[in-house]
């Protein structure tokens, strides 16, 4: 079925990938879910076959769904219904992708805000530094998820405390005192790294500024 | 004293092709078959340089990198990534993740002189 939902219409190449994807060989699996962006990035039928691959048994399958689906940007609610679960995925570099999927979305990721600041008790330093970016880049729709990026301001890795410090500043409202007492006590912290306080007073300017446009 | 290079990929009809071409060339190599081996082989061979595939078992190459890269004695080892995926560049996007992006991406299938060529640029 093509677009149109013309059976017999839909292009051969997509056809063949559409078998190929439920390969017994997870190579061929891997590969027909990477080369399904390039045939058949409008073709829902397509999409559903990735969104399918996502439950694959293998990780790197999982990964090429999740690529191509990123690639093609589903609709947003596709994204939160199917993409927010692999936020708790077996494999390291699947639950880093979901997150960075969410966050193309901006601020219509926000219904994912609770799952992704969740998902910032990750084993793996590498998911919980992208989903603390990532919360950033939904704004004042992940309001909710501050508490949990505060808690990442004594992250044992820096880069998930820049990353931290970074979003807050770009969620919190200018009336979220915790927030900014918590932001102020990181940029006076003489045992955090000169960068991290930096970006702590940014990240405070920024919600000061944000502040002085609302009142 | 022979240049070491370190090649870490799960397939391995590409080890054996890449451990001759660079035998050939006059380096000392070695091999791992994920990111949790070669995480050990860099520590027990000091490679000059890294050949680095992606998707493998257990520790991926993205894994694997930021683990690199974030050890004092090790960061300032060399890595050329050889991956099928071209979209595994966006696991290295610095303002997420910190750390310098790879020295060179690699694209499989690759070309001989290309490989070579960039492998004799950081191990002149």
């Amino acid at each position: 079925m093509d677009i149109q939902g013309n059976p017999g219409s839909m292009d051969k190449a997509v056809v063949q990938l559409l078998c190929d994807i439920k390969d017994d060989d997870c190579h061929i699996r891997f590969a027909a879910a990477r080369t399904l962006g390039d045939v058949g990035s409008f073709d829902p039928v397509a999409q559903d076959a990735l969104l399918d691959a996502l439950k694959d048994k293998i990780w790197f399958v999982r990964l090429a769904a999740l690529q191509t689906l990123r690639d093609i940007k589903p609709e947003p609610a596709i994204v939160i219904d199917r993409i927010t679960p692999m936020l708790k995925d077996d494999h390291e570099d699947v639950r880093e992708y979901a997150a960075l999927t969410i966050g193309d979305l901006g601020h219509e990721a926000a219904p994912a805000a609770i799952p992704l600041a969740e998902a910032l008790s990750d084993s793996v330093w590498y998911v919980r530094s992208t989903v603390a970016w990532v919360l950033g880049e939904i704004g004042p729709g992940a309001r909710d998820s501050c508490s949990r990026l505060i808690s990442c301001l004594n992250d044992d890795d820096s880069q998930v405390r820049l990353n931290a410090v970074r979003s807050l500043g770009m969620i919190t409202p200018i009336e979220d005192t915790d927030v900014l007492l918590a932001l102020e006590e990181l940029a006076s912290d003489k045992n955090q790294a000169e960068e991290v306080r930096e970006k702590a007073h940014k990240a405070i300017s920024r919600v000061m500024k944000t502040g002085d446009k609302i009142n | 004293m022979a240049k070491k290079v370190l090649i870490v990929d799960d397939e391995e009809d590409v080890r054996t092709y890449l451990g001759s071409l660079l035998k050939n060339n006059g380096y000392e190599i070695s091999i791992a078959e994920d990111g949790e081996e070669a995480f050990l082989k860099v520590g027990e061979f000091h490679p000059d340089l890294i050949t680095l595939d992606i998707i493998m078992p257990n520790q991926s190459g993205v894994g694997f990198y930021r683990r690199l890269k974030k050890s004092e004695e090790f960061k300032h080892i060399p890595v050329i990534v050889v991956s099928g995926v071209t979209a595994y560049k966006d696991f290295f996007a610095k303002d997420r993740g910190g750390l310098p992006k790879p020295e060179e991406f690699v694209e499989k299938p690759f070309s001989t002189e290309n490989l070579l060529g960039k492998v004799q640029t950081y191990l002149k």
